[in-house]
């Protein structure tokens, strides 16, 4: 994690030698100024952003897989961040009819106020899944999940039909799905509210371990299912919305690291997979990064496609192993 | 008390329908009490609302004294534990770790296990005959494997009453037999209260300390096996679905109704064997009839119109009598 650390530090349009990169980190200093406006202005955020947001996914991924007891749950393919960037476009939509200056002003506030709207546009999406989520079956889910997400993405095309050209621009930016695109401000707001939610979903891993067994067995235990339910589903809403108001809409990587962490360490005890799933979101959202920042390439990849990349394959070989499993219970 | 679980006046069902009225019961420490009734009867209902899952129309449940709707779910989960019929999909849990959810209401926030818990763990899957399963992956397992692992998770609550719906269903016969055995041995040597439904009529009846049955329409008996057949309750609650009990024989008839008369004359096993054959030939069983199979030593003859034999077995004897027996029904 170090190495990755350091390389994504390094490594960019700009190639900068690791020796000064660790100088620059611990002495504040550099050679050249360049590297180290380049290092502090941008790497390092956007490095930090990757460690704490890739975390978060991949928890919320984690969360929405043991809830749902769904293998294939994740708040991108089951639409929840495009609830949430509905809510953001809102927000985007209503400040820019409220006036831009004001807003630039409370810069602070603005900020906050998107990831309210995210937080509640993923609690209305997850509101909608619930409900579905009592009727149907793994596959069905999912796909009404995916609907989800194009009945959001219509209702975000028709919101943006009512703003101005400059901040349709600005947010079309913003849905492509980076962590390069936050500003310091962000950052500081986005830290505590991620480890927040990080550390009470490390509270949960007990009450997860029951639901396990599925809501009734878990009422038998003594677990009171429908509030930890809602906690759950609180911890989501306020990690992928916070994500998805700085970063955008992050593919797959929720549902990668859960099965890798399983994989990984050939359980399904939370207490295990819960600091495991933190650890490798951090991980892979910063290698996913740096490979869409690798020196060779002529310009960045768009970081979704290196999720898809990784993540595709692995959905449909879960799909597929579910399949021959059904087929030999039947 | 000397009563685990008491209901007086207890109505169960849902909003709006009353699926029985005014239910009296006791559970006796220390018993296994099999529920038992016909398809439709409302067992899942009287069940769910014994735990504590549905609340009753009216009346009230007490568990050792306390009404069950007033105790804390933490609380309620250290005295019933509850072995249900749903599927469980626990992904890479093993036996072990499935057990030791059992010690849910005992942890603290993180789960932790202390020496003492993984000690009842250990002790509920052996209680339950389960050890070599304890390092396998839950979802590995066949059914009837899995059925003793969630009853071992159960033990490992440490209740003061088991509650078990329909875990036999779905289980082979002598897998029955042994998650039966293995129930009786946790009431009779443990001290464990057992409530469990079943659709097992035979099963129940041969293992039970107590049958509770509950008619269609709400009727509700209690008492041991044999006093139930006595009172012919038994055999009225599942009238009803078209299959009639012997009482005589203890086992319910095959054939809707009682065929031609036959005598069987001879004595020991074989004697019982062949009894058993003609039942299964559709024949009824009489002590003295003009249609007579004789028991020698080593062989069968039958009597009657003709006299027939004699046959080496039962196969045989079975054969002549369908000519027999076809032929006769013809005859006025």
């Amino acid at each position: 994690m170090l190495i990755l650390l350091l390389l994504e530090l390094a490594v960019g349009a700009v190639s900068i030698p690791f020796s000064d990169v660790v100088r620059i980190l611990f002495t504040g200093e550099s050679e050249r100024s360049t590297w180290l406006q380049i290092i502090q202005q941008f790497r390092l955020i956007r490095t930090l952003n990757a460690l704490f947001s890739g975390a978060a996914i991949a928890v919320c991924g984690l969360l929405l897989q043991t809830l749902f007891r769904n293998p294939l749950a994740d708040p991108y393919v089951l639409g929840v961040m495009d609830g949430a960037r509905l809510g953001v476009a809102v927000v985007v939509v209503i400040s820019g009819a409220a006036s831009n200056t004001f807003f630039a002003k409370l810069a602070f506030l603005g900020d906050l106020s998107q990831v309210a709207a995210a937080a509640l546009g993923s609690v209305l999406a997850m509101a909608v899944l619930l409900w579905i989520a009592h009727r149907v079956s793994t596959v069905t889910l999912l796909i009404s999940g995916l609907m989800l997400g194009y009945l959001c993405q219509g209702l975000i095309s028709v919101v943006l039909h009512f703003t101005d050209e400059y901040q349709a621009a600005a947010f079309s930016a913003w849905n492509d799905g980076s962590y390069a695109g936050i500003t310091r401000g962000q950052l500081s707001l986005l830290i505590p509210l991620t480890v927040l939610g990080l550390a009470s979903a490390l509270l949960l891993v007990k009450p997860l371990n029951a639901l396990l067994m599925g809501e009734r067995y878990a009422q038998t235990l003594g677990l009171p299912v429908f509030r930890a339910r809602m906690v759950t589903f609180g911890i989501v809403a306020a990690l992928a919305g916070t994500v998805t108001a700085f970063c955008g809409p992050i593919a797959f990587l929720g549902i990668i690291v859960a099965h890798l962490a399983r994989a990984l360490f050939q359980t399904s005890d939370h207490r295990v997979l819960m600091p495991a799933v933190i650890l490798l979101g951090s991980v892979l959202a910063l290698g996913a990064d740096l490979i869409t920042h690798l020196p060779w390439a002529k310009h960045f990849l768009h970081m979704n496609a290196v999720n898809g990349l990784i993540g595709a394959p692995i959905v449909l070989w879960v799909l597929l192993r579910q399949k021959h499993m059904r087929g030999l219970a039947s | 008390m000397s009563h685990i679980l008491a209901a007086t006046s207890l109505s169960i069902g849902y909003p709006g329908k009353t699926v029985a009225a005014d239910l009296n019961l006791k559970l006796t420490r220390g018993r296994l009490v099999c529920l038992l009734g016909p398809n439709g009867a409302g067992k899942s209902t009287l069940m769910r609302t014994l735990c504590a899952m549905q609340p009753p129309i009216a009346g009230q449940v007490l568990l050792d004294g306390v009404d069950i709707h007033t105790i804390s779910p933490r609380e309620l989960a250290r005295l019933l534990s509850v072995v249900l019929t749903d599927r469980i999909q626990v992904g890479l849990l093993s036996a072990y770790e499935l057990v030791s959810l059992g010690r849910y209401p005992y942890t603290g926030w993180s789960g932790r296990l202390s020496p003492d818990d993984h000690r009842i763990i250990r002790e509920s899957i052996e209680a339950t005959g389960a050890t070599e399963l304890a390092a396998r992956p839950v979802d590995e397992l066949s059914d009837g494997e899995r059925q003793k692992v969630l009853m071992a998770r159960a033990l490992a609550q440490q209740p003061k009453l088991l509650i078990l719906d329909e875990v036999t269903a779905f289980l082979d016969l002598p897998r029955r037999v042994d998650i039966m055995r293995t129930l009786r041995s946790l009431a009779h040597q443990r001290g464990a209260t057992i409530l469990l439904s079943t659709h097992d009529l035979d099963l129940a009846l041969r293992s039970a300390d107590e049958i509770w049955l509950l008619e269609k329409g709400g009727a509700f008996h209690t008492g041991a096996p044999e006093d139930l057949i006595l009172s012919g309750h038994f055999a009225a609650a599942f009238r009803s679905e078209g299959i009639e009990f012997n009482a005589e024989a203890g086992h319910f008839d095959l054939h809707g109704q009682r065929g031609q008369p036959v005598s069987v004359h001879g004595e020991g096993l074989a004697a019982q064997w062949t009894c058993r054959a003609m039942e299964r030939l559709g024949l009824a069983v009489v002590p003295d009839s003009h249609l007579r199979v004789v028991l020698q030593p080593g062989s069968w003859r039958i009597e009657g119109a003709v006299s027939l034999g004699p046959y080496p077995n039962i196969a045989t004897v079975a054969e002549a009598l369908r000519g027999q027996t076809s032929v006769s029904s013809k005859e006025p």
